[in-house]
C-alpha cells in the first residue's frame, strides 16, 4: 500500500494557489485510500500546466503531447489491461486540440479514468481563451470578449456513451476525493471534469466564483436525458457524479484472451509460420 | 521457347477484373512460373476503367513488364488504351457478335468472340471472365487442371454449382482457343513443369509486411484506413486475434500512432500503418516516440496523396518527410524493402531495431509494392530472430533497487535499460519534453547536451542484414540507384545497359562507409518516382558525389518501364 510520501514525485512548479495542486493531491489520496501501490498505476498527461501532473505524482508517468493523453492512455491500457490508467490534461488540451479523442473515448469505453483540470483558460501559454471560456470572456488577446460559446464537455461525454461522468471542484477536496475514488474503481471509461482555478490568468472563475455558483447533485441522474437536462439547467455549474452506468468495457466486448505481453527474445516460431503461410501458397 | 508471357485483363471497375487477374496469376504460379503483377484503378468503387497486368517468366523476375502478349478486353476502353502495347504475334481477345479472327496491320491477332452470349448460354452472365481465362490458359500452354483445382479452393464456400459452372466456362474457353486459335499458341507453360513441383507464395507487399510483423511478435496495430496501406491493417485484423493480438481502427491517424505508442510503452510490440497524408498527421507523435525513446514501427505506403497528387497512383515522394518529418531532431530509422520478399524480412527487422534502439522505425513501401502481388519463395524464418533489446524482466529491473527507476540512464551506447510500467521495482517517468535521467523535465544546459547526444548518436551504427542489394557491372562506370518497387525495372534496365545497379534498403541512417566504396569513381544515376530526386538529395547529403551524379525521375503516377529507364539513361551517358 502506497503512502502519500511515496507518491511524491518531482517538485511542482505551479503558481502558489493553483487549483492543480489539489487535484494532484486528490489523485495521490485516492491511490492511498484505495490501497494501491505506485507501480500499479500509469498516469498519462498532455501538455500545459496540467500536463506536469504525470511527473509530480510518483507512479509510472508519461508526459505525452498536447491533446493526446487519451489515445496514449487507451493504448497503455490495451497493452497491459492489469494497469490502472489515468489520463489527464487541461481544458485546452482535452476540449480544444483533443476534443475528437474525447468523443471517441466516450464511445469506446476502455477502462481508464480521465481527469480534466479545467481552469477555463490556457495557463501555460499565458492566458488565452480556452474552448471552455464563457461567451464574452475577456482576455489580453480577446479584449472585446469571447465571440464563441463554450463547449459543454459533460453533456458531450454523456450523449456519446461515457459510462461514468462527474464534475468536481478543486476547492471542495472531500467531494473531489470521493468522486475520484469512484471514478478509479469504475469499470469502463470514467470521466471527471474538475474546476481548477488559475490564480494567475483567470480573474473570473475564481475559488469564490465557484463557491457561490456551484450546485451539487447528491446521486447520479437516472437517464442520460435527465443528466443532460440537469447540466443545462445549471449551465454546467453542477458537481457530483452526474451519470453512471454498467456496460462491458471495450476489452471485455472484444471477447478474446489478450496475450500482448509475453514476446521475448528468441527464434521465430516455425509452427506458427507454417500455419499462416498456407493461405499464400499456390 | 517463349521465356516470358505478358497478359492484361481490363474492364469496368466492379466487374471482377481483380479476381480474374488474380486467378490467372495463381494458375501461372501453380504452373511453376515467376509472376509479377500490376493493378491500375481509379479513386472510385464502381465504374471507370481498371486493369490487371502480369508478366510471367520462367526465371525469377520482379518486373511486371510493358508489352502485352495476350490482351483480354472486357470493354472497348481496354482495347483502345492498350492497343499500342501489342506487337507482332500478340493476341487481343475482344467481345463481338460473331466469331472472327483477323490479323491487323500492326501484325497482332484480333480474336472476336461473343463472350457474353456464350456466358448466358452457360447459365451465368459473369462467366465471360472465365471463358476468356480459358482462352488465355490454352494460348499460354497451361494445364487446365490447375484452373480446376483453384476453382475448387476459391469457390468452396459458394458450393458445387458455382464451381461447376465456372469450370465449364474455363473448359469452353480452352475449346474455343483450340478450335480457332491453335496456330497462334505461345507454348510457355511446357517448360515450367519441373518448377511446378516447388510451391511458391503469391503475396502482396502489404501482406508480406503484415506477415513479417506478425512473425516478429507484433501483437498490436492501431490505424486509420487509407489506400494503399489498408491491407496491412486488414490482414492483421483477421489474423492477430488468433494469437491473442488486437487491431484497432481508431478515430484518426494521430490516435493511430498514439495508441500504438501507448501499447508499446506497456511492453507490447506495436505498430501503425498509413500512407503519406496520414504520415503527415503522425509527425508530432513520431517526435514524441523519438524523444521519449519508445519503440514504434510505422509502415508508410507512399502514393500521390490528396492535397498533393493522384490519390490512386504510385509515387515515391515521402522520402524526405520520412527522414526529416516532425519538428526538432529525433533519432529514427527508415527502411525501404526492395522486393516483396524483403518486405517480410525488413518488417521483422524493423521491430528488432525499434526495440534495440528505442526509437521510431519507418518501413517505407510504395503503391507499386503494397498492392501488387508477386510469386516468391517461402520465407526463411531462421533469417531473423526476435531481439527485444534492453527491455527488462521483473527480476532484472528489481536488481537496480531504485525507488524511482532511472528510465533515461546515461550509458555507454546511449541506450537505457527499459522497464515496463507495472513492474514492482521499476516505477518510472517517461517524458516527451527534455528530461533528466529520471524522466523529469530539465532545462539544464549540460543535461540537454548529454541527452541530445545520447538520443541522436545511439542509432549511428544501426544496420539491417542487407542494407542494399548490389549487382555490380565491373566494366561500367555507371551505377543506377533506386529504392522500393522499381527494383525489377531497374534491374532489367541495368542488365541491358550493362551498368551497375544498387537498390537501397536502409535509407536512414545511410550505410555510408559501404556506399562510399561502391560509389568510388562511379557516375551515380538515381532512378526514382518523384519530382525533386529526393533519393539523390539524400545521397548527396551523405557523400561528396555532387559532380558525378544525376537522376531519372518520373512523377506521372505510373511505374517505370525498362524502356523509359534505358532511353533516359542513354541520353545521359
Ligand atoms: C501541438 C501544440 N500546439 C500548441 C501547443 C502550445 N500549448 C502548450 S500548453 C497549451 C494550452 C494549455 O492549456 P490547458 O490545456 O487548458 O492547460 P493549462 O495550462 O491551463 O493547465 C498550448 C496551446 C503545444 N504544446 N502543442
Ligand atoms: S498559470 Fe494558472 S494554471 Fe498554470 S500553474 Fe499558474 S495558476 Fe496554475
Amino acid at each position: 500500500m502506497a503512502t502519500m510520501k511515496e507518491l511524491k514525485g518531482d517538485q511542482p512548479t505551479w503558481c502558489p494557489g493553483c487549483g492543480h495542486f489539489s487535484i494532484m493531491a486528490g489523485i495521490q489520496k485516492s491511490i492511498v485510500s484505495l490501497g494501491y501501490e505506485p507501480h500499479e498505476f500509469a498516469i498519462v498527461s498532455g501538455i500545459g500546466c496540467s500536463g506536469k501532473v504525470s511527473e509530480y505524482v510518483r507512479t509510472n508517468g508519461f508526459h505525452s503531447i498536447h491533446g493526446r493523453s487519451l489515445p496514449v492512455a487507451q493504448g497503455v491500457k490495451m497493452g497491459n489491461p492489469k494497469l490502472k490508467v489515468i489520463a489527464s490534461g487541461g481544458d485546452g488540451d482535452g476540449y480544444g486540440i483533443g476534443q475528437g479523442h474525447f468523443v471517441h473515448a466516450s464511445r469506446r469505453n476502455i477502462d481508464i479514468t480521465y481527469i480534466v483540470m479545467d481552469n477555463n483558460i490556457y495557463g501555460l501559454t499565458k492566458g488565452q481563451l480556452s474552448p471552455k471560456s464563457a461567451h464574452g470572456f475577456v482576455t489580453k488577446h480577446s479584449k472585446q470578449g469571447n465571440k464563441e460559446f463554450p463547449v459543454d464537455p459533460i453533456s458531450t461525454a454523456i450523449v456519446n456513451g461515457a459510462t461514468f461522468v462527474a464534475q468536481g471542484f478543486a476547492g471542495d477536496i472531500k467531494q473531489m476525493n470521493d468522486i475520484l475514488n469512484r471514478a478509479i474503481e469504475h469499470k469502463g471509461f470514467s470521466y471527471v471534469n474538475v474546476f481548477s482555478p488559475c490564480v494567475t490568468f483567470n480573474k473570473i472563475n475564481t475559488y469564490d466564483f465557484y463557491k457561490t455558483n456551484l450546485t451539487t447533485v447528491e446521486k447520479p441522474l437516472e437517464t442520460r436525458e435527465e443528466a443532460v437536462a440537469k447540466i443545462r439547467q445549471h449551465e454546467s455549474l453542477v458537481t457530483g457524479v452526474l451519470y453512471e452506468e454498467n456496460r462491458d468495457d471495450f476489452q471485455t466486448k472484444l471477447g478474446i484472451e489478450f496475450d500482448l505481453q509475453p514476446n521475448i527474445s528468441g527464434k521465430m516460431d516455425h509452427q506458427l509460420y507454417q500455419t499462416f503461410e498456407k493461405q499464400f501458397t499456390c | 521457347m517463349k521465356q516470358t508471357i505478358e497478359w492484361l485483363v481490363g474492364g469496368q471497375q466492379g466487374e471482377g477484373i481483380d479476381s480474374t487477374g488474380e486467378l490467372f496469376a495463381k494458375v501461372l504460379v501453380k504452373s511453376g512460373a515467376s509472376v509479377s503483377t500490376y493493378k491500375q484503378f481509379m479513386s472510385r468503387i464502381k465504374g471507370g476503367h481498371t486493369n490487371y497486368k502480369l508478366r510471367a517468366s520462367a526465371e525469377h523476375s520482379y518486373y511486371s513488364g510493358e508489352k502485352i502478349d495476350i490482351l483480354v478486353c472486357l470493354d472497348q476502353e481496354t482495347f483502345d488504351m492498350h492497343e499500342h502495347q501489342l506487337k507482332k504475334g500478340s493476341i487481343a481477345i475482344t467481345e463481338g457478335e460473331e466469331i472472327s479472327i483477323t490479323e491487323t496491320e500492326l501484325g497482332f491477332i484480333k480474336a472476336v468472340f461473343p463472350l457474353k452470349s456464350i456466358a448466358v448460354k452457360l447459365g451465368n452472365s459473369l462467366a465471360k471472365n472465365m471463358i476468356s481465362l480459358g482462352i488465355s490458359g490454352s494460348l499460354a500452354g497451361l494445364e487446365v487442371s490447375y484452373f480446376e483445382q483453384l476453382m475448387e479452393e476459391l469457390f468452396e464456400k459458394k458450393g458445387e454449382k458455382v464451381i461447376e459452372t465456372n469450370i465449364k466456362a474455363v473448359q469452353y474457353g480452352y475449346e474455343l482457343a483450340e478450335q480457332y486459335l491453335s496456330t497462334y499458341r505461345m507454348p510457355f507453360g511446357e517448360q515450367l513443369k519441373k518448377k511446378a513441383m516447388k510451391p511458391q507464395l503469391f503475396i502482396s507487399g502489404n501482406e508480406a509486411t503484415a506477415f513479417g510483423s506478425f512473425m516478429a511478435g507484433c501483437r498490436y496495430l492501431s490505424a486509420y484506413p487509407i489506400t494503399p496501406a489498408s491491407e496491412v491493417m486488414e490482414w492483421l485484423a483477421e489474423e492477430l486475434p488468433k494469437v491473442g493480438g488486437v487491431v484497432m481502427q481508431v478515430e484518426d491517424e494521430i490516435a493511430g500512432i498514439c495508441f500504438a505508442i501507448g501499447a508499446s510503452y506497456s511492453g507490447v510490440r506495436a505498430m501503425t500503418s498509413t500512407s503519406g497524408p496520414g504520415f503527415s498527421l503522425k509527425s508530432e507523435a513520431i517526435g514524441m516516440a523519438g524523444m521519449a525513446e519508445i519503440p514504434i514501427v510505422i509502415v508508410n505506403s507512399q502514393r500521390g496523396g490528396p492535397s498533393t497528387g493522384l490519390p490512386t497512383k504510385h509515387e515515391q515522394s515521402d522520402l524526405q518527410q520520412m527522414i526529416h518529418g516532425t519538428h526538432g531532431e529525433i533519432p529514427r530509422i527508415v527502411l525501404y524493402p526492395a522486393t516483396i520478399e524483403d518486405a517480410f524480412y525488413l518488417a521483422s527487422e524493423a521491430f528488432n531495431l525499434a526495440d534495440r534502439y528505442q526509437c521510431p522505425v519507418i518501413v517505407a513501401l510504395d503503391l507499386g509494392m503494397s498492392m501488387n502481388k508477386m510469386s516468391v519463395p517461402a520465407f526463411d524464418v531462421d533469417r531473423v530472430s526476435i531481439d527485444r533489446g534492453k527491455l527488462l524482466t521483473d527480476d532484472e529491473a528489481s536488481d537496480y533497487e531504485e525507488t524511482h527507476f532511472k528510465r533515461y540512464r546515461l550509458t555507454e551506447d546511449g541506450i537505457s535499460p527499459r522497464p515496463k510500467p507495472g513492474m514492482k521495482h521499476a516505477v518510472h517517468t517517461t517524458s516527451s519534453n527534455e528530461h533528466d535521467e529520471f524522466g523529469y523535465i530539465c532545462e539544464d544546459v549540460d543535461n540537454r547536451i548529454k541527452m541530445m547526444k545520447k538520443r541522436l548518436e545511439k542509432i549511428t551504427d544501426a544496420q539491417i542484414q542487407v542494407p542494399f542489394k548490389h549487382n555490380p557491372a565491373l566494366e561500367s562506370e555507371v551505377i543506377l540507384v533506386g529504392m522500393g518497387s522499381t527494383y525489377g525495372a531497374i534491374k532489367e534496365a541495368a542488365a541491358q545497359l550493362q551498368v551497375g545497379h544498387l537498390h537501397l534498403q536502409q535509407i536512414h541512417p545511410l550505410p555510408i562507409k559501404e556506399l562510399e566504396k561502391i560509389f568510388e569513381n562511379k557516375t551515380i544515376i538515381t532512378v526514382e518516382n518523384n519530382f525533386n530526386a529526393q533519393l539523390l538529395q539524400v545521397l548527396k547529403q551523405g557523400m561528396p558525389i555532387h559532380n558525378r551524379s544525376q537522376s531519372v525521375v518520373q512523377f506521372d503516377g505510373n511505374p517505370f518501364t525498362v524502356e523509359t529507364i534505358i532511353t533516359k539513361v542513354r541520353e545521359m551517358m
